[in-house]
């Protein structure tokens, strides 16, 4: 869930849009930019076309928690969770993970929406680019040249639009949503999970922290041993001073009374 | 040979010939795999589950400096310090006569979640800090920081400046809230508290996902593009891969520390404003005292050059040497041109500023 936007098989949509441009085998710089274009429109509608298909498969699932579907709501894993829940708690949770992932798709929509604005900035500056070459008579040259264009032209574009307010805020919202879409699953796995006698979140938190605890120790005692160690240092480095300056030991010096 | 009227090729067959250097490229590439870190050999020094302290011990004996510690970020790891012996951070160091000493957080795992940033420099950077002292009679540390490591050595730096000989910060932010900081805006409005519910650490993934996603036509389309370049010539080509891997090969982050850094350092700019605590104590930057040396990059995407100078306003050492450096990020730790004039600067300034009688004396 990055900035970088990725084509089906992960592979980034640029890097896929130009391998798919030069597989076109292009006759010149025109025809190239052109199939290029193509590509990576093709590439942003296909990453539209996948969030849409994963919203529709996932809220139809979480339906199914609702009991809004009728398979899930035979399954046995559904019966144990209401077991482990009132009516009334399972509707809430599942209400409150339907609503979290509503929420997550609204942002990824809206973060996929400015990540296209900035694909399609950097293409359009790109093409502009190329225009104003061949209108001054000195067209890219060769594949190095053209290629070297559209990293120069399309850069400036896609860092207006990741440097703009809108961007920042669909990138904070959707991180945001995310993390409470995942908390949100937390809250309703928790349930069933202590009802099937399986470790719940909870408590593998309650065990690392106990855990790390121990380690905490371990580490901080190995501080104060060094920070002795270090303090003993100084000491023996005061007495050394002390001896040089007064010709003797001063730990086993005896303590002069007055017997005035 | 080719006279000054002669055309280049038409575009269909240029690409066809890149796609064949690509091809050779990488059967090149494949070749040279697997491709380890051509550093110098380190122990172990100390563990400190998850972290550990890694030693590099001084080339001669003759030691003529004292120890080094170097505070690496949490988000990369440490040897990037000393990828190859040309270009190795460590090896200037170590060549010169310092025992060098690395910070590297290692590993988190899910039970290191609730490792947070005061943590980190309360009590791991403490510990390495006396520890090495302990080591070593007592001297006082030429402390380094890189990144975000270097945030971490300056806070050391100004709530225990008695351990502390020399501080050099390598392109770590202390002003969060510089105009250019991308990654403050991007942070802006992100709720810290909402990683409680993440289902763990951090995947190193989506951090370098959005680190890629700040400059993806440098780092994904012109990096590969041009890689058909290195085909001839193997150092290069080697190079360019364990820098590939080194750029992927994060660990993953603990919540804590994420929530903690981005509330208090990129939300808050509590550091740079005199508002972080750390274990019940203020961090106040006027207390580094001791040699400064502060470098940045000046085509810096992720710490912009003024996140790291603010550090020069703040401090209040009386003796402090700004090192810019006309580059990027990156460049500042690996390039030719910083092995050239940035880390033998930086050596000259610790024979002037980090010595070993200086630092004994001082103790």
């Amino acid at each position: 869930m990055g900035a970088a936007a990725e084509a089906r098989d992960g592979t980034p949509v640029f890097v896929e849009a130009w391998q798919q441009a030069l597989n076109e085998e292009p006759a010149d710089a025109d025809s190239a930019a052109e199939h290029f274009s193509a590509a990576v429109q093709q590439s942003l509608r296909r990453m539209r076309e996948d969030t849409q298909a994963g919203v529709a498969a996932l809220d139809g699932a979480l339906a199914g928690l609702r009991g809004q579907a009728t398979g899930l709501s035979e399954h046995w894993l559904t019966d144990a969770y209401h077991t482990a829940r009132t009516g009334r708690e399972n509707a809430d949770a599942a209400e409150a993970l339907q609503t979290a992932f509503h929420d997550y798709v609204q942002a990824l929509i809206a973060y996929q929406t400015e990540l296209s604005r900035s694909v399609e900035a950097g293409l359009e500056a790109f093409q502009t680019a190329l225009a104003e070459r061949k209108h001054d008579g000195a067209p890219p040259a060769d594949l190095t040249e053209l290629h070297a264009l559209w990293i120069e032209s399309a850069e400036p574009a896609y860092e207006q639009v990741l440097n703009s307010r809108a961007y920042a805020g669909a990138f904070a919202a959707l991180h945001n949503a995310a993390m409470s879409f995942a908390g949100a699953a937390r809250e309703y796995a928790q349930p069933l999970l202590e009802a099937l006698g399986m470790p719940s979140r909870s408590e593998i938190d309650a065990m690392h922290r106990h855990m790390s605890d121990i380690r905490r120790e371990r580490n901080r005692s190995r501080r104060l041993e060094s920070e002795v160690a270090l303090l003993r240092q100084e000491v023996e480095a005061l007495r050394r001073e002390l001896r040089e300056t007064t010709g003797g030991d001063p730990a086993t010096r005896r303590p002069q009374t007055d017997r005035h | 040979m080719t006279g000054p009227e002669a055309r280049p090729p038409p575009l269909a067959e240029q690409v066809l010939e890149r796609g064949h250097e690509m091809r050779t490229t990488l059967a090149r590439a494949a070749a040279m795999l697997p491709l380890r870190p051509d550093g110098q050999a380190a122990e172990t020094f100390m563990e400190l589950p998850p972290a550990r302290i890694l030693r590099y011990p001084a080339a001669n004996a003759g030691r003529a400096m004292a120890p080094v510690l170097i505070i690496y970020s949490m988000i990369n790891r440490p040897y990037l310090l000393d990828l190859q012996p040309r270009r190795s951070v460590i090896r200037h160091l170590t060549q010169a006569g310092a025992d060098v000493y690395v910070l590297d957080w290692g590993e988190p795992a899910a039970l290191d979640r609730d490792l947070d940033m005061e943590e980190c420099i309360g009590e791991f950077v403490r510990t390495a800090v006396s520890a090495i002292r302990a080591a070593h009679e007592g001297s006082r540390l030429n402390v380094a920081g890189i990144c975000q490591g270097g945030t971490m050595a300056v806070c050391h730096a100004a709530l225990h400046p008695e351990s502390v000989q020399s501080l050099a910060n390598f392109a770590g932010p202390v002003d969060f809230h510089t105009p250019d900081n991308t990654l403050w805006r991007l942070t802006r409005d992100l709720d810290p508290e909402l990683l409680a519910h993440s289902p763990g650490n951090l995947p190193s993934a989506a951090l370098n996902a959005v680190f890629v996603g700040l400059k993806p036509l440098r780092l994904l389309d012109q990096r590969y593009f041009a890689m058909p370049e290195l085909c001839r010539d193997d150092d290069a080509l080697a190079d360019f891969l364990r820098m590939e891997r080194w750029m992927y090969d994060s660990p993953n982050q603990p919540a804590a520390a994420v929530r903690t850094f981005i509330r208090d350092f990129y939300q808050r700019n509590a550091l740079y404003k005199g508002e972080l605590r750390i274990q019940g104590r203020s961090v106040d930057l006027r207390a580094i005292t001791m040699p400064l040396f502060n470098a940045y990059a000046r085509d810096d995407h992720l710490i912009p050059a003024a996140a790291a100078q603010a550090l020069e306003r703040r401090a209040g050492s009386n003796s402090i040497h700004s090192q810019p450096f006309p580059g990027g990020h990156l460049g500042l730790f690996v390039s030719a041109r910083a092995h050239r004039e940035v880390y033998p600067r930086y050596l000259e300034w610790l024979h002037s500023h980090g010595s070993r009688a200086a630092a004994m004396a001082a103790r």
